[in-house]
């Protein structure tokens, strides 16, 4: 392995900022789609999304070689430089994230904070109000009312209520974009035809997706202690999505390798980097095996028959570690694209 | 208008590295770091192998993916000779550039945390004076000159020897030229 310009910081971006973009589509999702049913994964995405989308970036700008200099991305008008593109992307998704975030933010922490801070305690109580979820019952099998589901923050003003859902809506494609950019940043470059195909973007978004699926399993639970049903629910819906988007990334995977065999010099000699040359073990294992194929088998069976008959034990053990696999391999494939890509040339 | 451009020729190199060696200090680079190289390049395909040292720097691209990968606009083209440059002031050091570039023409300072490279010693240029690396060449492998003037030296090469660019086929319309006769 030779140099390599882009190094830990930049693999380590790349996969929070997908996970922060996943978290954001995903909870948008569930906030505009079934209303009061997915409250738990709109929160904890809402939550989310910001808090990795910023630490991504911060690391970005820390791996530049003039870190305070870049403000200089904002001052310029550089349309055909995907970097360009994405760092507006960046900002517009952090700022309708951040106010997205709020307004999700669950009121008994709100509290907690109003107690610290007395000077901004009224402030800070009167957003707990305007969060304050709808209660919902679900029962299993039946599913709800439209108007008990269209009042989801009852205790909002009209005016809030729809600030939210606006922040929601403009973030599902602003997380699309966020998603997809940071593939195009890799794809966008003839130099390095290990990357150089639309798949790359369409990969990292997928992965994007799964990662942020993923994620939001472990964390739904902790941020929304609905009744049992409920977290149930919010489970199997994140798990449905999850064998969407994990099929997708397999489907990608499988005609990047049969299209670049086929393709030029180039392109064939640099799908050698995971085709019996340094990064064989970590790509088919790792991301393939670890990432995609053992969580699909597991998952495809949960959704399908079901693991009810399972001991609780086991079940709980598989709903911490399928979802860890799923981060385990996002990241390598973060880790092997950037890295194989970089010993890639043009031939 | 003059269009910049080299026309270099790979037999007559003797790989003495005096180029790179008059390059770095004629720019100031910073120690471990080129402007200008003398490669070794594998041709045919066993067993018909032969090897030959090609000496090269930034190919000053009328298409350059690096210009057009930069998100500050440091990059640039100059409109005069068509010199593909650093604006230093401008370079954030995110290193874009240099995975855009085919060539690898491209350096990261890490002392001053931003990109350099081969200017054609533009700063030599307007006092009238050859490239370093032109002007120090003991066996002439590089030629300098402007294509728009149809005397000057490497026009009058570009018509009567058969050259080829490197990776043509990328797409950058490089204006370094190799002699292939």
């Amino acid at each position: 392995m030779e140099h390599h310009e882009w190094g830990w910081m930049i693999v380590v971006y790349l996969f929070l900022g997908g996970l922060g973009a996943g978290c954001m589509v995903l909870s948008g999702a569930a906030h505009l789609g079934r209303r009061g049913r997915y409250q738990g994964i709109a929160r904890a995405g809402a939550i989310l999304a910001p808090i990795l989308v910023g630490v991504g970036s911060g690391l970005l700008i820390f791996d530049l070689g003039n870190p305070l200099r870049f403000w200089r991305l904002f001052v310029t008008f550089q349309p055909t430089s995907p970097m360009f593109i994405g760092s507006w992307l960046l900002i517009g998704f952090s700022l309708v994230t951040m106010i997205y975030a709020v307004l999700q933010l669950p009121p008994s922490w709100l509290r907690s904070l109003a107690g610290r801070f007395p000077k901004g305690s009224s402030a800070l109580e009167t957003l707990a109000t305007w969060n304050k979820p709808a209660k919902v019952e679900v029962q299993a099998g039946k599913s709800l009312e439209r108007d008990q589901i269209d009042i989801n923050f009852p205790h909002s003003p009209k005016a809030v209520r729809r600030l939210r859902s606006a922040m929601a809506g403009i973030g599902i494609p602003l997380g699309l974009g966020v998603g997809i950019y940071t593939g195009v940043l890799l794809g966008a470059i003839p130099a390095r035809p290990f990357w150089n195909t639309p798949m790359v973007a369409q990969l990292f978004l997928f992965s994007a997706l799964s990662t942020a699926a993923a994620l939001l399993m472990l964390v739904t639970p902790l941020v929304f202690k609905g009744d049992a049903s409920h977290s149930e629910l919010q489970h199997r819906s994140l798990l449905r999505a999850d064998l969407i988007f994990i099929f997708l990334e397999l489907f990608i995977i499988i005609p990047y390798i049969i299209h670049g065999e086929l393709s030029v010099l180039s392109a064939k000699e640099s799908l050698g980097m995971i085709l019996g040359g340094p990064y064989t073990g970590p790509f088919w294992v790792g991301v393939v095996l670890i990432g995609i194929l053992i969580p699909a088998a597991v998952e495809l069976v949960e959704a399908s028959v079901g693991i009810k008959k399972l001991p609780v034990l086991l079940t709980r053990g598989l709903h911490f570690v399928v979802p860890v696999m799923i981060l385990v391999g996002g990241y390598l494939l973060r880790w092997v694209f950037v890295h194989a890509g970089q010993d890639t040339a043009f031939l | 208008m003059s269009r910049y451009a080299m026309v270099l020729d790979p037999a007559r190199c003797v790989d003495c590295k005096a180029c790179m060696v008059a390059c770095t200090a004629e720019n100031d680079v910073e120690v471990g770091y080129h402007r200008n190289w003398v490669r070794a390049a594998v041709k045919g395909s066993f067993p018909e192998l032969s090897m030959h040292i090609e000496p090269g720097q930034c190919m000053h691209c009328d298409d350059p993916p690096c210009v057009r990968s930069c998100p500050t606009g440091a990059s640039y083209i100059n409109e005069a000779g068509g010199i593909v440059g650093v604006d230093e002031k401008k370079c954030i050091g995110c290193r874009y550039c240099m995975l855009a570039c085919p060539y690898d023409a491209r350096y990261f300072d890490e002392e001053s945390g931003i990109v350099g490279k081969c200017t054609f010693c533009d700063h030599r240029l307007a006092l009238g004076q050859e490239p370093a690396c032109v002007e120090t060449c003991p066996t002439k492998v590089r030629v300098f000159g402007d294509l728009d003037d149809p005397d000057s030296e490497v026009s009058r090469l570009m018509r009567t020897r058969n050259t080829e660019k490197r990776l043509a086929h990328a797409g950058t319309a490089p204006n370094l030229n190799y002699i292939i006769d």
